[in-house]
């Protein structure tokens, strides 16, 4: 079957970097899209040199930064050029693959395209065409809109972090970049709203996408109960509403856990069969969900007794064969031989140039008459210059030669004598 | 302007959050959505928050948050009537965005194989907890449930203490984003080439997908990552903040704390031999008399205005007054027959810079006649035979 992937004809020039918009470039190219992952020596991608030791076997290797595996997860289906944009010469061979490409992904703080004079309105000057996707900490524009932040930053900006956390320790608190993510599948799919858009209008256009809205999106329903009560909601913790019992219970051997949640009555009577415990569905204590709200210390402590005595895998076949909402905790390698992602084929098998065979996530949804699994793996630093060059600019030996002479073109990273970048815009 | 999304209708049906949110996403870029509910109505509607913890369908925040930009009709999709009128609704849809569970369509001879023979252009997007096959495929499952099994709940929380989910319901939410993204790229493909398929969207693997370097830690080098990091927030005022210090901002983050002074004295460090964690060990005593002399807000903007990358912990009411949310309109008031005005949360995207349009959520199957008159082969008479039968409420 030679039906083309959903985005084949489409060019992207992703300047992504770290996570979010890496990601977003991912998820087009996986569609079949011309995805061209623009860094410079200078300049690479952050996480090619902040690995955080994540290479094959501990080994960092001659070409570290080809083996940094945050790096090679998140890139894959893509081609690689580096370019010193800073450079007239890198810059006047951006501008004219802007004119031979279709959109222009960017995750820089709000000042550095302006900075690099690549400005969403030089870009549509030069080609009227062009869909520029900005996928910034707080938008382009507002007081904080020129703020610095990380993933975790926005997580406690946008509301999440209020949210999230033990009820009964105000003091800490929780995170770990879930915006990233999110932001980077909402941004990646905007863009393809923004084609439908252009298609319809004939001309680009600037996608300003605000991560920290992204992340308040999430908690949307707690603002609008706030607006609705004058309250603020609490947190939770691991506790559903209107599910009682529900939460986090410890099993059998150290550090394992499982999770379940009892919907309604008919969820409490199958958890008591399940217990072998038929006794509990007349005990007054527990027999309606306001009641067993009340006595949920109780509760906790009858259900914990119990599910200790399992391994966290066989109690979560145990309550689900009794249709109880339930799910272990799973860690890293039991995610990796999971049967359901096992017999799904979730799991992607690449041939990495610089790390080897390695398996890498796949992806959330599945398409019918489209396989988006991985192509190609990520590319190594500047591998596809050359490629890219002659075949969209009609670029030749003598012009390869004399841009890698002059530093705009390479296969290196420039490094810094304590082996950290070079130069440390964002 | 014009919205990307204009002339394309959905049909949406299911229960809940994820099938809900990818619609309110496509909705606010303008698409027309149909939602479909059971005569009871949907079940956030019982969920609540509701104001004064009374319940009340028509005035549940969530369900008010993410019904947005949609119409109502609530069909009794187990009758040959009901499954009729849901037949001659998809034939004007571009897309269903459901959640039931898998076969439940099939069963009532509504699924994707029973339509798509007449509808060769019709995109499906089947938004399940596990996917429609492999071994959990029938598995039961909520928020926690989810976040457990989809190895977030692993790194979240103190070691010495249970481990924690996240709140706002991440997993469903990230449900929907995944729907909207799978449902965009197939509707691109129908565009393209005139044919619409199903779409499978398994949220657990849109979770084991989202993971930032758990996985990869584990397939590179064979460690087992698990919650370390729960972080001890900075006290102020009124509030908490927090840093994340890279190297090459250290000496702007001591020059913050410090001061001047400190930096003609000698006693601000060079930046590159440093790691984040010493930092802040050594410099706590100095960063809480900064930090308790002033709002959590305007110790963020100092941090930030000194190039130092801070945080607040924002709680609602942070979010509804914030200036930066204000600047860019990302709030809407909107007005609700039976709940009244409210501030919703917007769209997180701006199109050259243009404000999207929205109307609030629906009541229940309050736009049954029209949709019914308007995209139905029903009569006026009809129409209400069907809602005398209890067909349509």
């Amino acid at each position: 079957m030679n039906r083309p992937l959903p985005l084949e004809g489409i060019r992207i020039l992703d300047l992504g970097q770290f996570w979010a918009a890496p990601s977003a470039g991912r998820a087009w190219a996986d569609a079949g899209a011309d995805v061209i992952k623009v860094e410079s020596q200078a300049r690479p991608d952050p996480l090619r040199i902040q690995a955080r030791g994540i290479y094959p076997d501990h080994q960092a290797g001659e070409d570290h930064w080809n083996r940094s595996g945050m790096v090679n997860e998140r890139n894959r289906n893509k081609r690689s050029l580096t370019l010193d944009l800073t450079h007239p010469r890198g810059h006047e061979i951006f501008m004219r693959l802007v004119n031979v490409s279709d959109v222009v992904s960017q995750n820089y703080s709000r000042r550095v395209m302006p900075s690099l004079g690549l400005d969403y309105e030089t870009l549509a000057a030069a080609n009227p065409q062009i869909i520029m996707v900005s996928i910034l900490s707080q938008g382009l524009e507002g007081p904080e809109s020129d703020y610095v932040s990380y993933g975790q930053n926005l997580e406690q900006l946008g509301g999440i972090s209020y949210f999230s956390g033990y009820p009964d320790d105000w003091n800490h608190t929780v995170g770990f970049a879930l915006p990233d993510p999110l932001a980077g599948v909402t941004a990646a799919f905007s863009l393809l709203a923004a084609l439908r858009h252009r298609e319809r209008t004939g001309r680009g256009l600037h996608v300003d996408f605000s991560q920290r809205e992204a992340a308040s999106l999430v908690v949307g329903d707690a603002l609008v109960e706030y607006s609705l009560t004058g309250a603020s909601p609490r947190r939770l913790g691991n506790h559903e509403p209107g599910a009682f019992p529900s939460g986090c219970y410890p099993c059998a051997g150290e550090d394992r856990w499982i999770t379940l949640s009892v919907r309604n009555d008919q969820d409490w009577g199958r958890l008591c069969r399940a217990m072998l415990r038929p006794a509990l569905v007349d005990d007054p204590r527990f027999m309606t969900l306001i009641a067993r709200k009340r006595h949920s210390d109780e509760l906790d402590a009858v259900i914990s007794e119990w599910t200790a005595q399992y391994e966290h895998h066989a109690l979560l076949a145990l309550l689900q064969d009794n249709g109880i909402s339930a799910g272990a905790l799973l860690n890293p390698r039991e995610l990796f031989q999971d049967p359901h992602l096992r017999t799904r084929g979730f799991w992607e098998r690449v041939e990495d140039p610089s790390a080897g065979t390695q398996e890498y996530y796949g992806r959330g949804y599945r398409l019918s008459l489209a396989p988006l699994g991985t192509r190609a793996p990520a590319p190594t630093l500047g591998q596809h210059n050359r490629e890219i060059l002659g075949e969209l600019l009609g670029m030749g030996t003598d012009e390869f030669e004399e841009l890698e002479r002059g530093g705009v073109i390479g296969t290196r990273p420039l490094l810094s004598e304590s082996g950290g970048m070079a130069g440390s815009r964002r | 302007m014009t919205r990307p999304l204009d002339g394309l209708t959905i049909l949406e049906t299911g229960q809940g959050i994820s099938a809900a949110y990818c619609a309110l996403l496509m909705g606010a870029l303008g698409a027309d959505v149909i939602k479909v509910e059971p005569l009871g109505g949907d079940e956030t509607r019982r969920l609540g928050p509701f104001p004064e913890d009374i319940p009340d369908r028509e005035r549940s925040a969530l369900f008010l948050t993410l019904n947005r930009n949609k119409r109502s009709i609530a069909i009794d999709l187990d009758t040959a009537t009901g499954q009729e009128l849901f037949r001659q609704l998809a034939r004007h849809a571009g897309l269903v965005v459901e959640n039931h569970a898998p076969g439940y369509m099939a069963a009532r001879h509504i699924g994707y194989q029973d339509l798509a023979g007449d509808l060769p252009a019709l995109v499906w997007t089947a938004i399940t907890p596990f996917g429609q096959d492999g071994p959990y495929r029938d598995y039961a499952a909520t928020e926690v449930t989810l976040f457990a099994l989809g190895g977030m709940m692993n790194l979240v929380g103190d070691i010495e203490r249970e481990p924690l989910m996240f709140g706002g319901r991440p997993s469903l939410h990230s449900a929907g984003v995944y729907g909207f993204s799978a449902a965009m790229i197939a509707l691109e493909m129908a565009e393209t080439c005139g044919t619409g398929q199903f779409v499978d969207v398994a949220v657990f693997e849109g979770l084991a997908a989202s993971h930032f370097q758990a996985l990869v830690d584990y397939e590179y080098r064979g460690l087992v990552r698990r919650r370390t990091e729960v972080r001890m927030p900075i006290p102020t005022l009124d509030g908490f903040i927090s840093f994340t210090v890279q190297a090459h901002q250290y000496q702007d983050f001591q020059r913050l704390i410090l001061g001047e002074r400190a930096v003609k004295e000698g006693q601000v460090d060079d930046a590159v031999a440093r790691d984040r964690n010493r930092t802040e060990g050594e410099m706590d005593t100095e960063i809480l008399v900064w930090s308790v002399q002033q709002t959590k807000y305007d110790a963020y903007r100092a941090a930030q205005s000194a190039r130092v990358p801070a945080a607040f912990i924002a709680d609602a009411r942070d979010l509804l007054g914030s200036p930066q949310y204000q600047a860019r309109d990302y709030f809407v008031t909107l007005d609700h027959p039976d709940a009244g005005p409210l501030i919703y949360p917007g769209f997180p995207a701006k199109f050259d810079g243009a404000a999207w349009e929205w109307a609030a959520a629906p009541r229940l199957s309050q736009h049954a006649d029209e949709i019914l008159l308007g995209l139905t082969d029903l009569s006026a008479d009809e129409v209400a035979e069907v809602k005398a039968a209890g067909v349509v409420r």
